[in-house]
């Protein structure tokens, strides 16, 4: 690439977009701020600093052609499906799971990537998909392997979490391939049918989470211990909340893991309704951004990507918020961008390269193999 | 666009499909985003003085603060108890890596042996981590400023001030006063106040038995804490009601005096009363330990040693402690006799040294000749046995119960000491009951001088000498409480009768024939009355009779017989009567009857000149 082209690409990066991202970021590093008790150490600073490793990742991701990655979907969906497999048989344990490999710098959670990759797998599974093919049933055959692959490695871990979201981010892409409604209905029979049957196979602390989640109340010193804190500090921030640095349940340490799955709580003891509804909103400008972005793709595959992957995004957002305040189980899924953590930031930031890379070649079309016409 | 459209397909392009769905999926996602920000609405807008509440509770703690214990008094207001200011080192388990290492580290300047430090690590495992445990209480100055400077090798120490039950006399009064310790682990389940480091729990004596009066109001404090229940800042204070201060009716004087006169011996019990009000002077049991060994934790070598002393130190014989009476249970069979009008008050009957009941000879003590013709005031001058078979026969078993039971026998006195024993009084249906045997003539003769199965604590000897020594007639109790003076009960036992024993009693002292003639208090003033009694703890079988009984002192100390005392002074206006149990200590006339006779010449002089004090004052 000539530097002119890298330029010219730099240019057309969608801003509002990036500077949304960045937006949510900073927001984030403050609230780290906040939950270390007013002191950039040992999170803030160490949670910029992989933001820039991710931003520069993202923005070389970005720069490079969109069919380069199309071409390498299973490439790279296989690269991390065996890195699951590399945790499955020697990952580090942490929190009773293994799902880390140690790099050294930071700890790779392969299930982090993995969300990425099997949205580009898929994408350019039906990429190659004609209308006539995308009614017939066989062709589900491998999308449905492609996403039970992942899904049983990271339920093996065992992170119930990633499973639902790799499996309900699969189920958006092939959603937006075209299949019949007929078959998304029967499907959904078939799993609301089989969930007594995945209850009877939960792990005994999955079980639990899903008891208490209904009932906190029952067991305030337990495990329910979380989901009450979490409630109290959100309800107690009111609508201006405490203020920053003000906030009692987390500044008194009341508020578990206030730095990472519920930073939200933390945010909005502190900001209140009115600061938790602005980050929301500002979750939902990214999301619509990057449904815009989507759009003026001309690609099949970028477009399938985007919607995949702001979907992706959407369900990260909406569990963790949603489990903060007790609409869902807690489940251990952090809040993208805020949460303190590498992996998910990094991902995230990738995945965000991809959709941007799509975005700077908006204009590409590039060839279905059952399609003449082009 | 248009080509595609055209394609022969039974279904909407792709293309409208696609945007249909994408519109579809951004729609639910606007609507689940939405619903976020209505249940964010929810917690914090329409709950949110709900959760407000919630996390202030979280937030502020309720810290107790402990009532300074009530004080312990005599009757002329000298401490027994106290509390002391004491510095101690404590412990949260949660803000040290390695309690452990900790303990172990500190006993390198401290002298905590391992048994020690087992003991520490057992007893915080069971408390919630964020608590403060106590490692060392009592230390001194020098130890506080030595720690102080040195408290970052000791992670999740402190020192702490606090108050500290402490016995000037925790000799004298351990029995009396008891001790306090720190809650049991049984106890802490109960009560989650007995968790706090402070607290002490009254486990014996006075102190348990008016526990919830002397520890007083808990006070409190609320504080702002952190999870970790670190304390940010104090809100608001109420601070602590002291308990109430007890006096007693003990005479630290006399206490401290019997005390020191009993240690003597290896074992006994002594009970001074106050003959009219039944007020408690003295009360002691020997050997007898420092109650302050228990306050702070008592050492596993302390406690090894208490509990492995031969002679018992640790249970309250004056209460605790039965024992057979003896002759001294021979005013009780003749006020029944007397009582029961089948045997007048001038019944005289002649010893021959033995009667026979049926084919068992019992024998008196004087058994070569015998006493010959005797009255009940020489009978109980010279404690002459066969006087007392023959009557108790006369009259039977039940009505010698009857009157055991008017004075005090088979019955706790009521004293305010906890756990005390009722002792037995044996009887005919007792006997069919407990033994499935039937109650023969033989018992009743046994009966008759105190012994068989009969047990009295000390306490009850002296409280049957209170009753006869009352010149009033009542059924007097024995209390510690200088307050609780109530109207006793008659005995309804005549006058005339109750002045043959007493006479009896003086005789028994006073005249050159009395058993106890050399241990008369020779002040006319103070002159006292008393019975002198010995008792088996063996039955001495007809083959030893034949051999020769081997002296007391030739036997194992657990063999020999008890010696025991009771009497009252001064004789003719009395006032204070006392029991002396010498657990084992051979014949009462030699070793009872001295300390019986220190005992009541001292409760005289210090009882007058205190009252010579108080006339002082008043004029």
């Amino acid at each position: 690439m000539r530097f002119a082209t890298i330029i010219e690409k730099v240019r057309v990066i969608e801003s509002h977009l990036l500077l949304s991202i960045i937006v949510v970021v900073f927001v984030g590093l403050a609230a780290l701020y906040s939950a270390a008790g007013g002191t950039i150490s040992p999170w803030a600073s160490k949670q910029f600093m992989r933001f820039m490793v991710g931003l520069s990742l993202m923005i070389v991701i970005a720069l490079v052609d969109i069919r380069f990655w199309r071409t390498y979907s299973y490439g790279l969906y296989f690269a991390s499906l065996l890195l699951l497999v590399f945790v499955e048989i020697k990952g580090h344990i942490g929190m009773g799971a293994q799902r880390w490999i140690d790099l050294g710098v930071f700890h790779l959670q392969p299930s982090e990537l993995m969300k990425v990759t099997l949205i580009m797998a898929l994408a350019h599974y039906f990429h190659d998909k004609s209308p006539l093919e995308i009614s017939r049933l066989k062709t589900y055959f491998w999308p449905l392997v492609l996403v039970a692959l992942p899904c049983v490695l990271v339920l093996r871990q065992p992170d119930l979490g990633t499973m639902l979201i790799l499996a309900a981010t699969g189920a958006v892409v092939i959603f937006m391939a075209g299949i019949q409604m007929w078959k998304v209905v029967t499907v959904l029979g078939l799993v609301g049918a089989s969930l007594p049957a995945l209850w009877f196979n939960m792990h005994a602390y999955q079980k639990k989470r899903v008891m208490t989640f209904l009932n906190p109340e029952n067991d305030p010193l337990g495990s329910g211990y979380h989901i009450m804190q979490s409630k109290i500090s959100i309800g107690s921030g009111g609508f201006w909340g405490k203020g920053f640095l003000q906030g009692t349940q987390s500044q008194l340490q009341f508020l578990p893991e206030k730095q990472t799955d519920f930073i939200f709580a933390h945010f909005s003891e502190e900001f209140g309704v009115f600061g938790g509804s602005l980050l929301i909103l500002l979750y939902g400008l990214i999301i619509a951004t990057a449904l815009k972005v989507t759009f003026e793709c001309r690609s099949y595959y970028a477009r399938l990507y985007g919607i995949g992957f702001t979907a992706l995004f959407f369900f990260y957002v909406f569990i963790n918020i949603g489990m903060v305040m007790g609409l869902l189980p807690v489940v251990g899924v952090p809040l993208p961008f805020m949460s303190y953590g590498g992996t998910s930031m990094i991902s995230l930031l990738m995945g965000f390269g991809i959709l941007f890379s799509a975005s700077v070649h908006r204009h590409l079309r590039f060839g279905r193999s059952y399609n003449q016409n082009y | 666009m248009v080509k595609r459209k055209k394609r022969e397909t039974p279904f909407v392009s792709e293309e409208q499909c696609f945007s249909r769905r994408a519109l579809m999926l951004g729609g639910i996602q606007g609507l689940l985003g939405l619903s976020l920000v209505g249940r964010l609405a929810y917690l914090g807008s329409y709950k949110g003085s709900t959760y407000k509440a919630l996390s202030d509770e979280n937030r502020i703690k309720v810290q107790f603060l402990l009532p300074k214990r009530g004080l312990i008094k005599d009757r002329s207001g000298r401490i027994l108890a106290d509390n002391q200011q004491a510095y101690r080192l404590m412990i949260v388990p949660d803000q040290t890596k390695n309690v452990r290492a900790t303990l172990e580290k500190f006993s390198t300047y401290y002298s905590l042996d391992q048994e020690d430090i087992e003991d520490l690590i057992e007893s915080i495992r069971y408390k919630p981590k964020f608590l403060a445990s106590t490692i060392v209480d009592g230390l001194s100055w020098k130890e506080v400023c030595y720690l102080e400077a040195s408290m970052r090798d000791f992670p999740g120490c402190f020192i702490e001030r606090g108050w500290s039950r402490f016995y000037p006399y925790g000799l004298a009064t351990a029995h009396l006063i008891g001790y306090v310790q720190t809650p049991s682990r049984d106890d802490q389940n109960k009560n989650s106040l007995y968790r706090l480091a402070d607290f002490r729990l009254g486990k014996s004596g006075i102190e348990k038995n008016f526990d919830k009066p002397l520890r007083g109001r808990v006070g409190y404090r609320r504080i702002e804490v952190n999870s970790r229940t670190r304390t940010v800042q104090e809100l608001v204070r109420q601070e602590s009601q002291p308990g109430f201060n007890t006096t007693l009716t003990i005479d630290l004087e006399l206490q401290n005096y019997v005390q020191e006169r009993m240690a003597q011996e290896n074992s006994g019990s002594c009970a001074v009363l106050d003959v009219k009000s039944g007020e408690v002077l003295a009360l002691t049991s020997s050997p007898s330990f420092d109650a302050n060994l228990f306050t702070n934790g008592i050492r596993s070598k302390d406690w090894k040693e208490l509990a492995s002393n031969p002679y018992g130190c640790l249970h309250n014989k004056s209460i605790h402690g039965l024992y057979p009476p003896g002759s001294l249970f021979k005013m009780v069979v003749a006020l029944a006799a007397f009582e029961s009008g089948i045997v007048s008050s001038t019944h005289s009957s002649v010893c021959r040294g033995y009667i026979d009941v049926g084919s068992h000879r019992f024998h008196c003590w004087h058994k070569h000749g015998g006493h010959g013709r005797l009255s009940i005031v020489n009978a109980l001058a010279q404690s002459c046995d066969v006087y007392f078979y023959e009557i108790a026969q006369l009259i039977g078993a039940e009505r010698i119960k009857g009157m055991a039971l008017k004075l005090g026998f088979g019955i706790e006195s009521g004293i305010e000491l906890p756990h005390e024993k009722s002792g037995l009084i044996p009887s005919p249906s007792w006997k069919k009951r407990v033994r499935g045997k039937n109650w023969m003539r033989g018992d009743t003769v046994n009966l008759s001088i105190g012994q068989g199965a009969l047990l009295a604590t000390p306490l009850q000897l002296a409280v049957m000498t209170a009753r006869l020594a009352n010149l009033e007639g009542k059924a007097v109790s024995p209390t510690l409480l200088r307050s609780a003076v109530a109207p006793f009960e008659d005995l309804n036992i005549k006058k005339l009768h109750l002045d043959l024993i007493r006479k009896g009693l003086d005789q028994t002292v006073n005249s050159p024939h009395g058993l106890a003639y050399r241990n008369r208090i020779i002040e006319p003033d103070f002159a006292m009355a008393g019975k002198t009694a010995t008792c088996q703890v063996r039955r001495i079988s007809m083959a030893e009779r034949k051999k020769g009984i081997i002296h007391n002192n030739q036997r194992p100390w657990g063999h020999r017989d008890h010696a025991l005392f009771s009497g009252f002074a001064p004789a003719h206006d009395p006032k204070y009567a006392l029991a002396v149990v010498v657990e084992h200590g051979g014949a009462g006339g030699r070793v009872a009857a001295p300390l019986g006779h220190d005992i009541l010449l001292k409760t005289q002089q210090i009882m007058s000149t205190k009252k010579s004090v108080i006339r002082e004052n008043l004029t």
